[in-house]
């Protein structure tokens, strides 16, 4: 409760600090705004209390991601230190607008009620639309908000049906009434339940961009300005993801035969359409969209493992997915501010200019495809050897196969910057941009020699 | 009170169910086909309104109440939806002076 004031006012007060004029305080305030967050955040671990008539539930699970979560948007804000260097236009909105959604992820992940949960959900989304067409002069970031837009107002109808119908099933709103009601059913299970169970999953697959409900996730990434690509693909992931295992755990968990096939159907596309498409782009935020479809395929596997898995690895491979994909999002602004493009070509020839940057962009490119000993192996092998234990031999081949193939696409820039020459004598960095870079990778490395870290929490 | 619930209970809740979800896909077909932006937005209203309908309904059958505060929180969020996106239709119709979904296609080159 203490973390929804802490974030609600950090926003509003956001808003008013560009109303006074203390431009230059922005972005100090919020860091330290956000470090009080993690500070209420944290002595919930281990003393687990609910509030609002049991409609959050602020235990272990709250922690783990809200405090992820949390961390990550820290990084994005260090990251917009740069991206937004030399710009006119007032900034408070922008970043006032990110906390919120930030709020609507944290209430979405701790909510143990579909009213909550639908709220949180839109609270997160209708700030993602504005942030996305934040550029607003520009026509890519036009059309990336429409169509986020109409895609997400869509998805979200159905989530609300699918909502309606468990309502209507079961009597209740209660995550945890709810699992009870579908456990007594004993099997025989209404087709009202299995329609809303249905919708429900369709609707957060497309709110994490999951195959085949992805075809939004490419132009969206894509358009968006790349510091809110940069937060959309890890932040908001990470929140649907923790939302959607919350749901499955919590409410739909009794009766896991109603829904595991469809959410391993699910994976299985994303797996394959995700890696394939992403071979054949040349563009580094698109490729990376499409390499998020396929991380949503390799998650959707821990979720179909749902009894023997616990929330830690899915944090650990969250971390490791979101330490990656910052990396590599800090190197693809700093390129982009040097050349304007995005482009694999941009990326030529960095490791003369810039070594740090490339090994750095490098070994999140490793970690991503999976290489070992970085975080990004540790959190696929985990996944992977639990869906195995559940059965689920067939859906590992083919994320194994998937990884194989990724190889390809994830391999390509780091050999634009190892293998050919530089049209430009430096990249435009700054320290604080490298310090960040550089703690991302060192994370990366650490918790893949050490996972337990995370995973023995 | 009590009159007005008994007589909403009178017909069968498959009616309402028939009847919301058809408004549903109505809405759904209208998202798929139409290409101006702004019947696009009716249609996912239209949507909306029809699961707020479903709800309604269904709080009458379970007599409880949580669903009418559903209700009321789908039709705010409904309404911060549209605030939001005719804003975004508007700074996107001062770009490209159209609301035509077909012409949102330059990011797939």
């Amino acid at each position: 409760m203490n973390t929804f004031i802490a974030l609600a006012s950090l926003g509003v007060i956001t808003m008013f600090l560009g109303v006074l004029n203390l431009k230059k305080w922005l972005l100090p305030f919020i860091v330290a705004g956000l470090a009080v967050t993690i500070a209420v955040i944290l002595p919930s671990w281990n003393n687990p209390g609910n509030t609002f008539l049991d409609m959050f539930y602020i235990d272990n699970f709250f922690v783990l991601f809200s405090a992820l979560m949390v961390v990550s948007t820290l990084v994005v804000f260090l990251m917009a230190a740069q991206y937004y260097k030399g710009e006119k236009r007032s900034l408070e909105g922008i970043y006032s607008i990110i906390i919120f959604s930030l709020f609507g992820g944290i209430m979405m992940v701790s909510a143990g009620n579909m009213i909550m949960f639908f709220t949180g959900l839109e609270i997160m989304s209708i700030s993602l639309y504005l942030l996305a067409g934040s550029h607003k002069t520009s026509y890519e970031s036009n059309e990336a908000a429409m169509k986020y837009f109409l895609m997400g107002a869509f998805a979200s109808a159905f989530l609300l049906f699918g909502i309606a119908l468990l309502y209507g099933a079961t009597g209740s709103l209660y995550f945890t009434d709810i699992s009870s009601k579908i456990a007594a059913f004993h099997g025989q299970v209404p087709s009202l339940l299995k329609a809303g169970i249905l919708l429900v999953a369709i609707g957060m697959a497309f709110k994490v961009a999951a195959a085949p409900f992805h075809f939004w996730a490419p132009d969206v990434y894509h358009g968006s300005p790349t510091l809110i690509t940069a937060y959309m693909i890890t932040v908001i992931k990470v929140a649907g993801f923790a939302a959607f295992l919350r749901l499955t755990m919590l409410c739909f968990g009794s009766d896991t035969s109603l829904w595991v096939n469809s959410v391993a159907a699910i994976s299985a596309i994303s797996i394959v359409l995700g890696n394939f498409s992403a071979l054949t782009q040349s563009k580094s935020k698109r490729m990376l969209a499409y390499s998020s479809v396929a991380h949503s395929g390799y998650i959707l596997i821990a979720l179909v493992s749902i009894q023997t898995i616990t929330p830690t690895i899915i944090a650990y491979y969250s971390a490791a997915y979101v330490a990656a994909n910052l990396a590599a999002f800090i190197v693809i602004i700093m390129v982009k501010q040097t050349t304007g493009s995005s482009d694999f070509e941009s990326f030529n020839g960095i490791a003369k200019t810039n070594p740090v940057v490339a090994a750095c962009g490098a070994i999140a490119m490793l970690s991503l495809t999976g290489i070992p000993p970085l975080a990004g192996f540790m959190g696929k092998y985990f996944v992977f050897s639990s869906a195995i234990q559940q059965g689920y031999l067939w859906l590992v081949l083919i994320a194994i196969v998937g990884s194989a193939v990724s190889i390809f696409y994830y391999f390509r820039p780091v050999i634009n910057m190892y293998m050919k020459d530089a049209a430009y004598e430096t990249l435009k960095t700054s320290k604080l941009s490298i310090g960040i870079l550089v703690m991302l990778t060192i994370l990366t490395v650490i918790l893949g020699l050490i996972p337990g870290l995370i995973i023995n929490l | 009170m009590n009159e007005v619930i008994q007589g909403l209970k009178l017909m069968p809740i498959d009616y309402y169910i028939a009847f919301c979800s058809i408004l549903f896909v109505i809405g759904v077909i209208g998202v798929l086909i139409k290409r101006n932006a702004l019947v696009i937005f009716m249609s996912v209203e239209l949507m909306l309104n029809s699961i707020n309908l479903l709800i309604a309904a269904f709080s009458v059958y379970w007599n409880s109440a949580s669903g009418q505060i559903l209700v009321i929180f789908v039709m705010v969020v409904a309404a911060a939806e549209v605030a939001v996106g005719l804003s975004i239709l508007v700074v996107t119709y001062q770009n490209t002076q159209s609301i035509d979904m077909n012409l949102l296609k330059r990011l797939k080159e």
